[in-house]
């Protein structure tokens, strides 16, 4: 990022008309802003009412500022807030206003939250859930991404580190003290502890990417033959015409999604083209782009007119290029549906609006992302996830060796299994080691 | 007035080994010491390598260093510690006869023709143009050189305890370098004060050493030095003893009167040499602890006790050693004592090992806060090799990195670190252990030595026979395969899966070695039986280390990014006060140095790496300076 010691500076709140609007400067040079506007900075940590006049002494708002001084503020530097009201103008001629000052800049995306990251105000981890926080559109992602902030993962992690680096350590105390007089048991004790903790991360690996789909939103894919009522279903459940209805068959080519929130998941519900043979070039990539969502989605939806006498092989030939897992829906049930119904198929007539509250119950039960293993779901990101996979493979690798005969292999994994939790939230040294090494054993002549 | 090229103030093993480098540098060296009958002394422990010790020994003998020979002519105990276990773990440790051990280090020195030995105590230094250019010794005299090398050990305001009485010395009956400590003082260095501790020693004629169990050395005794074919030193055994309850009694009871604990030393003292006191004191549950009886020669009777060292009293000092068995009658020839001494924070030394205040002053040893024969000679080394480049005016320094040697560990730990405790060597202490190893120490720096020119023809030409068998040796390896059929026929179990296997992918399997290859493929004997434990070495590790390689180039990329030594880090943007703070404190010569200095965060490294790049860019810059390592 271009120009790292200037001071920055944006509009915190969007562009409009408001009540207030939040100005936020940040660097060395944020102390001296208010002098510019003809005022003075408030004492550190305190509110301050000021008037703000340009150059001409001319009055462009009254407003509150506060100063934080480094390096007890936000990004860690002098930050100055000015909280003047929200009208267009008053917000424009301030950001004029600043830009034209000596040292300050406006930032860049997201350049506060990398100053805070910078100056250790937050770790990795801590970057990653004020952009959850942010992002959050329901209240489940805004639970899990303050519990992320709160430590959620960090506090495991931190804790299967300490446990790794005091593996580590007998095993070290073992190879660099060889006189020494180390318990005996030390190899029964490293391979208990070394498994103990593999059961630990792997019960955590076990949650079925519970946090990172709640993160990412759940994706829910239509899929089914043509004209069976995908996109009816679809526009009926959010409410609004998405996806453009008619009753000539394949008028989906394209996907269609709609963004749900449902019992505090987000769900991204997507139409897609029918299935049939025979069809056109342009549909036919409608139908390969609908079977590769179906496959990268989170879970199908087999939509099938129940009214249609083969429908029992329509929904065979569907679910067999289905992904898993799939539920099944039988459409256009006011027509009468025949044959055996299968165990959990939601019998539905969009025409008399019966079976849309049992498909939202489904749907709602199937996206609530209950089975988490029964741990909690800590895991977040695909970044969290490989890095544990790394740890998990390290320790198993290290505990593989003879640790009378081959110790310095073991040390190597523990090294990479250490090296990989590290790198979720920071590193390790080998004073970490040393210092695990010398208070748990009574070493030296 | 006397001028050289070198002067090294101090003949311990820092001083020794720094001017025998010098020399076989090529520069004139003056080696300034107080006793020159006391050069090559062991002061404390009478042994030398063990883990991490024993690889710096070993590369100290591939860059032609003289304390491998030293110790491979007066070892009485040679032992491979470790010897059960990976190659790379492997620790070569032996016991010396002190007076042999020093003989062998005055004669290797005397076999040097341009080191003359000064008998002086240096009082001061003499510097002109902000540069160290000599000395001035107490008698007023001025000895000038282009380079001054500093080993002056616990000599620094240097005070012995014992019990509470107290006593200026350096080593116990010899007086400490005062004068030369005021100087340093005055030089505005950031100095700080260590303590270390050492055993009573013991009348081994009345020992009872039949009561004791016995541990004999190896046979055959392994030699430090490549240039060693066999051991000619008679060998010895150890004896093997413990503290008893009423040894831990005796010294719970007189805690308070021992200089460490009565708050008398304020010094840090090591952890993994903890005195008796220490080790009852703080691992309470433990109701008994080993020591070594360890003669220190063949013709002396005087025996070292590893494992009780002390500040206690006389008087306690006296019951404790009557309360284990074994020694119930042994008499105390010298009562331990704790020293408390001045070090330097090796943070104000470049890598080199050259003072960045003071161009020109190289420290090394104890004087960096390092404690250990092989730490001070390894840095001794280190600096005789840069003091000689400096004083013939060549722009190239010589530095060795994390990746090349445990020497290079070593220093680039205490640059950035700094000495908290005493610092010692340990295995652990390497990122790249399995590469780093004491067998192959020649394979990673004999030809960097060459280049350099810190080693002889000698051992050039021994080293280059070497290389050559290896080069023929690692193809002959790869040229032999055989199916798995074969292979199982010949004991040798391989998956079956039809793919033929070479000796080297063979010799990679955990229990293969050459032994059980050559009735397959009797040409291997046409290898020197003496490269097989090296060959079998790299084989094994070879995957492991071709998965570090990669961490290895990043390491190397980053240590070729240098930070100008005159960058004004006022003017880096993006970092914080601390960030900043920190790196004006520790100069780091390296990105990579940047980076491994703790309180650093990613994020200022970056800041300081875009800075260091776009001055390089800039016309008006003058070329950075090479660096040794590449």
């Amino acid at each position: 990022m271009a120009g790292e010691g200037d001071t920055i500076f944006a509009a915190a709140t969007p562009p409009g008309k408001s009540a207030i609007a939040v100005i936020r400067i940040s660097g060395d040079a944020a102390a001296t802003v208010p002098a510019h506007f003809g005022s003075v900075c408030p004492q550190p940590d305190s509110f301050a009412l000021r008037s703000l006049c340009d150059k001409q002494g001319v009055m462009i708002d009254q407003a509150l500022m506060l100063f934080m001084q480094s390096p007890r503020s936000s990004t860690g530097e002098d930050v100055l807030e000015i909280h003047c009201h929200g009208g267009v103008a008053v917000v424009r001629t301030l950001l004029d206003a600043l830009a034209i000052m000596p040292g300050l800049r406006v930032a860049e995306p997201g350049e506060f939250t990398h100053r805070m990251f910078h100056n250790g105000k937050i770790d990795l981890l801590g970057v990653e859930s004020l952009a959850d926080v942010i992002d959050a559109e329901t209240s489940r992602q805004l639970g899990q991404a303050w519990s992320q902030m709160q430590g959620a993962l960090r506090d495991p992690v931190m804790r299967w580190r300490d446990d790794v680096i005091s593996i580590a350590a007998e095993l070290e105390a073992v190879i660099d003290f060889p006189d020494e007089e180390i318990p005996p048991t030390l190899a029964d004790s490293i391979i208990a502890g070394g498994h103990a903790l593999i059961a630990e991360i792997e019960a955590c690996l076990d949650d079925n990417t519970v946090g990172e789909r709640l993160r990412a939103g759940v994706n829910v894919t239509l899929l089914g033959p043509v004209n069976a009522g995908k996109s009816t279903l679809l526009n009926r459940i959010a409410n609004r015409p998405v996806a453009i209805v008619s009753p000539e068959a394949g008028t989906t080519r394209d996907l269609v999604s709609v963004s749900l929130d449902i019992k505090g998941v987000p769900v991204t519900l997507t139409d897609t083209a029918g299935i049939r043979d025979g069809a056109g070039v342009v549909e036919e990539e409608g139908i390969a782009r609908a079977l590769m969502a179906s496959g990268e989605a989170d879970h199908t939806i087999i939509v099938i007119d129940g009214s249609a006498p083969q429908w029992m092989a329509h929904y065979a030939d569907v679910a067999r290029h289905a992904g898993v897992p799939h539920s099944l829906v039988l459409n256009k049930s006011d027509q009468g549906v025949v044959g055996d119904i299968p165990k959990g198929a939601i019998i539905m007539s969009l025409l008399d609006d019966r079976g849309i509250d049992e498909f939202l119950d489904h749907l709602s039960e199937t996206v609530t992302l209950a089975n988490d293993g029964g741990n909690g779901a800590i895991i977040t990101r695909a970044r969290h996830r490989q890095a544990l996979e790394v740890t998990v493979r390290a320790l198993k690798m290290g505990l593989g060796h003879d640790l009378t005969k081959a110790p310095e292999l073991a040390g190597e994994d523990f090294r990479l299994a250490a090296t990989a939790l590290g790198r979720i939230t920071g590193a390790i040294d080998v004073e970490d080691l040393l210092d695990a090494i010398f208070s748990s054993f009574c070493i030296g002549k | 007035m006397m001028i050289y090229d070198v002067i090294v103030v101090g003949g311990g093993h820092a001083g020794s080994e720094a001017a025998a480098a010098a020399a076989r540098m090529g520069a004139n060296v003056a080696l300034v010491t107080m006793q020159a009958s006391k050069i090559g002394e062991m002061s404390c422990n009478p042994a030398i390598g063990g883990l991490g010790k024993g690889h710096l020994v070993r590369e100290i003998d591939a860059l032609d260093g003289i304390m491998g020979l030293a110790i491979d002519r007066s070892g009485i105990q040679f032992r491979m510690l470790n010897k059960s276990r990976g190659p790379a773990v492997h620790g070569p440790r032996a016991q010396a006869d002190r007076a042999l051990y020093r003989t062998a280090i005055q004669s290797l020195l005397a076999e040097q023709s341009n080191i003359t030995v000064i008998e002086a105590a240096v009082g001061d230094l003499l510097t002109e143009n902000d540069r160290c250019c000599g000395i001035i010794t107490e008698d007023g005299e001025r000895i000038k050189a282009g380079a001054v090398v500093l080993t002056t050990g616990t000599f620094l305001g240097g005070l012995i305890h014992l019990g509470a009485e107290q006593s200026p010395a350096g080593r116990f009956g010899e007086k400490p370098s005062n004068a030369l400590a005021a100087r340093l003082r005055g030089l505005d260095l950031p100095v700080g004060r260590l303590k270390t501790g050492t055993p009573p020693r013991l009348d081994g004629r009345t020992i009872d050493w039949n009561a004791l169990e016995m541990q004999p050395a190896d046979d055959p005794p392994v030699p430090f030095s490549t240039l060693t074919d066999r051991i000619n030193v008679p060998q010895i055994e150890c004896g093997i003893t413990r503290t008893t309850e009423v040894t831990h009694k005796i010294i719970s009871e007189s805690l308070h009167l021992s200089a460490v604990y009565s708050g008398q030393i304020s010094g840090q003292g090591p952890r993994y040499c903890p005195s008796i006191e220490d080790k009852i004191h703080r691992f309470a549950d433990k109701l008994s602890h080993q020591l070594f009886l360890e003669p220190e020669g063949l013709d002396d009777p005087t025996v070292y006790p590893n494992g009780i060292s002390t500040s206690l009293p006389r008087d306690v000092q006296d019951a404790l050693v009557a309360s284990i068995p074994g020694l119930e009658n042994a008499k105390i020839m010298q009562y331990g004592y704790a020293i408390e001494y001045d070090f330097i924070d090796p943070r104000a030394l470049s890598r080199t090992l050259g003072l960045r205040q003071l161009t020109g002053l190289f420290l090394a040893g104890q004087i960096n806060g390092t404690t250990g024969y092989e730490e001070a000679a390894a840095q001794g080394l280190v600096a005789g090799i840069n003091a000689s480049l400096l004083a013939a005016g060549d722009e190239v320094d010589f530095v060795l990195d994390r990746a090349d040697a445990y020497i290079g560990v070593m220093i680039d730990d205490l640059t950035t670190k700094g000495a908290p405790e005493p610092y010692r060597m340990f295995t652990s202490r390497a990122e790249y252990r399995l590469l780093l190893r004491a067998d192959n120490a020649d394979q990673r720096l004999t030809e960097r030595g060459i280049d350099i020119g810190c080693v002889g023809t000698k051992r050039a030409q021994h080293w280059r026979e070497k290389a050559q068998n290896l080069t023929d040796a690692r193809a002959l390896l790869s040229a032999v395969s055989a199916s798995p059929k074969a292979l199982a026929a010949a004991d040798l179990p391989v998956p079956r899966d039809g793919a033929y296997r070479n000796a080297a992918q063979l010799l990679s399997l955990e229990d293969v070695s050459f032994a059980k290859l050559t009735p397959l493929w009797p040409e291997l004997t046409h290898i020197p039986a003496s490269l097989w434990g090296q060959l079998e070495a790299d084989c094994r590790y070879a995957g492991y280390v071709s998965r570090q390689k990669a961490d290895i180039d990043a390491l190397r990329r980053d240590e070729a990014v240098k930070i100008p030594s005159d960058m004004d880090f006022s003017n880096v943007g993006g970092l914080s006060a601390e960030a900043r703070d920190l790196l004006k404190r520790h100069r780091p010569d390296t990105i990579a140095q940047a980076n491994r200095l703790s309180g650093m965060t990613p994020a200022a490294v970056l800041a300081v790496l875009r800075h260091v790049k776009r001055q390089s860019i800039s016309p008006t810059q003058p070329p950075t300076t090479r660096v040794g390592s590449v």
